[in-house]
């Protein structure tokens, strides 16, 4: 039997519109449809990480009890390193050490005759007055001085002579 | 509004009676669309920032708890040997007495001892000098000097001056000595901390190794037996 529409023609969409109108409400239902997967999904991730998040917190807190458990060990590791810095501070300073360690070589190879009577080390430098009996201990103590290499400078200040006490050196030594 | 002969109104009304409901429901998807996203993104940028702070934070606070386990039973006597070598207050004193043992055993004289001010250096760190005037013989003057910047406190020599007349030789020593006040601050709990280096470990063996102060113990006295006072 042929379907009837009594509606008057103009009251009927055109068929291209109804067309339209199908396509539309198929992309609705999709469009729907994948809002409703985003709201999940969103929604899930959400939880997902808000109990990430819970269970950092929690880890954080057992963490921070144990760290004031330790406490004393902290005070230590801090005063430890703060004392370390200073003592670092202090042997990095210039100090006469050095030189007292280079004379103290010096005087366990000076040749016979030659006998060390002033000194002055500072921290940069050691300044000696040697006085030796003959010629011959004084080319052996120029020599030592030269070949021992306990210092970097040799300055030869003044040489004197004196007929009853010998040679009398002045000399400046840098180590 | 007439358009080619025919009404608009009249031409429209049927089509838009069925275009306007799955418009609007698709205008109304994408809105809600938009917004679930915009707001859900938020959110979830929000607690995954949230996340990387917090899980940072627990890796520092690891690390922390992980050196602290490590160095707890060493960090004690690191501690006392640092103490020793750089005390909090005025090490003079000490040093002095050092002087005057060492002097004993290296059998030289000291004459005349003397102190001078303090000065204050960068960090905290304070230094007094002293001057000493010792007689002996050359070589023992110089092992004693040599002596000298191996004990705590930590000390550095300044000047020398030795003179000979004879025998005897006379020194006049220039020290100064340091001390420095304990830090009075620990970092924030979950400010990250620097367990001790190799070069710091190879300082505190170097100052393990000076020699201490000799401090008098004063052991306890045992119990004794009163007598009685009637009898």
């Amino acid at each position: 039997m042929a379907a009837l529409n009594l509606l008057p023609k103009d009251l009927t969409p055109k068929q291209g519109v109804v067309r339209v109108v199908g396509f539309i409400k198929k992309i609705d239902m999709i469009g729907f449809s994948v809002l409703i997967a985003i709201l999940v999904i969103l929604i899930g991730l959400y939880l997902y990480i808000n109990s990430k998040v819970e269970e950092s917190q929690t880890r954080q807190e057992n963490l921070k009890i144990e760290i004031a458990a330790l406490e004393q060990t902290e005070v230590r590791l801090v005063l430890v390193k703060d004392r370390l810095k200073k003592a670092d501070d202090i042997l990095s300073v210039n100090t006469a050490k050095d030189e007292v360690t280079n004379l103290k070589s010096l005087t366990n190879i000076l040749p016979e005759g030659a006998e060390i009577t002033k000194s002055n080390l500072t921290q940069v430098n050691t300044t000696l007055t040697i006085t030796v009996a003959n010629s011959g201990s004084l080319s052996k103590l120029l020599a030592l001085l030269v070949s021992s290499g306990i210092y970097r400078e040799v300055k030869l200040n003044s040489l004197n002579y004196n007929q009853l006490t010998g040679y009398s050196l002045s000399l400046e030594l840098a180590g | 509004m007439i358009i080619l002969g025919v009404s608009l109104e009249h031409y429209l009304k049927p089509n838009l009676r069925i275009l306007i409901t799955p418009l609007l429901l698709a205008l109304i998807i994408l809105f809600l669309g938009f917004f679930i996203v915009k707001n859900g993104m938020e959110r979830i940028t929000f607690k995954l920032e949230e996340l990387e702070n917090l899980e940072s934070t627990v890796v520092t606070l690891q690390e922390k708890v992980d050196i602290l386990r490590e160095i707890e039973g060493i960090i004690l006597s690191h501690a006392d040997t640092t103490v020793v070598a750089i005390p909090e207050k005025n090490s003079t004193l000490v040093m002095l007495t050092h002087l005057t043992s060492v002097s004993e055993e290296k059998s030289v004289q000291i004459i005349n001892k003397r102190t001078q001010s303090q000065q204050i250096g960068e960090e905290g760190l304070v230094s007094a000098k002293i001057n000493i005037n010792t007689t002996s013989d050359f070589n023992s003057i110089l092992d004693y000097l040599m002596n000298l910047e191996d004990m705590a406190p930590l000390s550095t020599i300044d000047e020398v001056d030795l003179s000979k007349n004879g025998e005897i030789t006379s020194g006049n020593l220039a020290l100064s000595v340091y001390w420095g006040d304990f830090p009075t601050r620990i970092p924030p709990i979950t400010e990250p901390i620097k367990t001790l280096t190799a070069e710091e470990e190879d300082l505190i063996k170097l100052l393990a190794k000076l020699k201490r102060p000799d401090f008098i113990e004063l052991a306890p006295s045992t119990p004794t037996i009163r007598e009685n006072p009637f009898r």
